[in-house]
């Protein structure tokens, strides 16, 4: 698994938009350049990440290509907020495990959904 | 492709012409009723131009002659179009841009149902100009991964040379892929200078699918042999390379890749990872999705402007918080921050859109995304396929769309956009295909300007088309949500090579159909 890291710019707008990126500002505010103060309303969200991100747990010895894991991990993050200040919007990660299921997961003929 | 004035009459100025009757002058060597389009579009006319068709094409018929793959070349004097059929053989021609006649065409593969030609590109192969592409066919229980790479021995510097018959060497590498799956080989671009090559292609785990990226070396068409190979994967989901571009050279340039990661239908990821071309290690890697967001990509475009290299990445999602489904389109920075994202859905009536496998883009950072809905509320309740083409500029900021369908009241089902191309100028090209009620069709449709136009054109018999304004498109910021990565590994790729003799094909006659 490569180490996650935080080389990740997301913002809010002052309408509350959810999540928006460098380009986004730039849009709205032809010249802004990252490392800029951010224009009024704006904020921007603090990345904090686990150390580790793994997708998949296995038996210790286990071959990753080719044993099934014992249990594959599911990572989601939301908008969350400082409990010690509510103004500070983070990005909060969470994970659920789930015993794999055995059938082939290629997808069949035709559009996924 | 914007119509080149100097090199039709240059004593007068096209624009200044008066529609039908003096479209004539347009190529003084070409009888312009036999290509031109004499009626034109009702809103002015600065459209379509011209088509090209094959017609009574079985419906469902596969692969039939299908334009995958296109590339725009320009060229000293006349600017050429590579396009890369597939049929019972994979077939390259190239086109003409001043004269719109086909200028030659060859075999690339000699193997029989060469399937999905993707990734054409052009390179320089120890001193030769060359085209290549890369598709799959299938052999026994096997699928074949095939790299084809051409050159004309007898014009090493100039490509391609405009004369009717082209001798082509055949090499290719191929790459042994597990069966069972619809193969979508993506070839990454090479290296300027450099003798490796790069491709992904689906690999199988057993229980799952990785993305699988290998790195070959030609040696001078010698013998191919491996420089590295990795799998990018994440356990018990299915993971398929979508788009690839190798930038740069063998030692300081990067790979990027695009990858769809499902598991099952409940959650997917859009991943984007970035490899050192020199040992295919990751450099940087994102993704967005999760289980509630689902998004799946379909493709994946280079923009090179403002000096830098850019990423559109065109995905669909699907969304428990929404009732029907979204297309997006995201733009990443060359060290793939993500720059911006906005979503589009079609309105009156309100339907699921899904993603073309095609993105154009052209050297100004705009981008046109391709879309598909299926619409069974506006045909008599029979069910066809609306395509969406949709523009943005390089900041994100929202241009037009228009709705691509046919009018048929009843049958007029399926329409695809196979393959799509933006000129230099900004104009957009496409190569589709679909089925009506009773035949299938592919054609090549060329839009003069940038596709703002609107208007309805004759497809075949009994068959209209329609390029539609008058639609509703809702555009908005996306909402794609930040991911998390998935796995690697490396390992040495397995890699055959094999190389067919010089072969030969005379151009043939491609129908040019009056609308």
């Amino acid at each position: 698994m490569h180490a996650p890291n935080c080389d990740i710019h997301i913002y809010i707008s002052p309408d509350g938009t959810y999540p928006l990126h460098p380009g986004d500002i730039v849009r709205s505010h032809p010249g802004w350049q990252e490392g800029d103060a951010l224009p009024e309303g704006w904020l921007e969200v603090e990345c904090e990440l686990p150390e580790e991100m793994p997708t998949a747990r296995f038996e210790e010895g286990a071959d990753e290509l080719v044993d099934v894991p014992i249990a594959l991990i599911f990572w989601t993050q939301e908008l969350a907020y400082r409990d010690d200040d509510p103004t500070r919007p983070y990005t909060k990660w969470s994970s659920e495990e789930e015993v794999p299921m055995r059938a082939d997961p290629h997808p069949a003929d035709g559009p996924l959904y | 492709m914007s119509f080149r004035q100097d090199r039709t009459n240059p004593s007068t100025a096209v624009s200044n012409w008066e529609g039908r009757s003096e479209t004539p002058k347009g190529h003084p060597s070409t009888a312009i009723s036999t290509w031109i389009n004499g009626g034109l579009f009702s809103t002015g006319g600065d459209n379509w131009v011209w088509k090209w068709f094959t017609q009574g094409v079985s419906p469902g018929s596969d692969p039939g002659t299908k334009c995958y793959a296109m590339r725009y070349q320009v060229n000293a004097g006349d600017d050429f179009l590579w396009l890369f059929l597939s049929g019972g053989q994979a077939t390259a021609t190239y086109l003409n841009m001043t004269t719109l006649e086909f200028a030659g065409n060859c075999q690339v593969s000699s193997v029989y149902n060469m399937r999905n030609v993707t990734g054409l590109y052009f390179t320089s192969w120890f001193g030769s100009s060359a085209v290549g592409g890369f598709g799959y066919y299938i052999s026994g229980s096997n699928y074949y991964a095939n790299w084809n790479e051409g050159f004309s021995p007898s014009s090493p510097t100039t490509l391609p040379a405009n004369y009717g018959t082209l001798y082509w060497t055949l090499n290719y590498p191929y790459y042994t892929v597990p069966s069972y799956t619809t193969q979508n080989a993506q070839m990454g671009y090479p290296g300027s200078g450099d003798d490796a090559r790069y491709f992904a292609v689906i690999n199988s785990h057993g229980g799952f699918y990785g993305a699988g990226v290998a790195s070959i070396n030609m040696n001078s068409g010698s013998g191919a042999t491996a420089n590295w190979g990795r799998t990018l994967y994440r356990s018990s989901w299915y993971v398929e390379p979508m788009g690839m571009y190798s930038l740069g050279n063998n030692s300081s340039g990067y790979t990027y890749l695009c990858l769809g990661c499902r598991y099952y239908s409940s959650q997917t990821v859009v991943n984007m990872y970035k490899l050192n071309n020199s040992s295919g290690t990751i450099s940087s890697d994102t993704g967005y999705g999760d289980t509630n967001y689902v998004p799946w990509p379909s493709a994946m475009e280079l923009s090179n402007h403002d000096a830098a290299d850019h990423f559109y990445v065109q995905t669909h999602s699907r969304s428990s918080s929404t009732t029907y489904n979204h297309g997006h389109m995201l733009k990443f920075s060359a060290a793939l921050g993500l720059t911006w994202q906005r979503r589009v859905q079609p309105g009156s009536p309100t339907t699921d859109l899904t993603t073309l496998g095609q993105v154009a883009a052209d050297s100004d950072g705009n981008v046109f995304g391709m879309f598909r809905s299926y619409d069974t509320q506006t045909n008599s309740g029979t069910a066809r396929d609306r395509i969406w083409i949709v523009k943005w500029d390089k900041a994100g900021t929202y241009q037009w769309h228009r709705a691509l369908y046919q009018t048929r009241a009843t049958g007029g089902y399926a329409m695809n956009v196979d393959a799509a191309e933006c000129t230099p100028d900004g104009d957009l090209l496409l190569g589709i295909s679909g089925t009506d009620a009773t035949q299938g069709f592919q054609g090549t449709f060329f839009f003069k300007g940038d596709g703002s136009g609107a208007g309805t054109f004759n497809l075949n018999t009994g068959v209209d088309i329609k390029y539609d304004d008058s639609l509703v498109l809702n555009e908005s910021a996306g909402a794609l949500p930040w991911a998390a990565s998935g796995s690697t590994s490396s390992g040495s790729p397995s890699i055959s090579y094999s190389q067919a003799s010089t072969q030969s094909m005379t151009p043939n006659d491609r129908v040019k159909t009056d609308f």
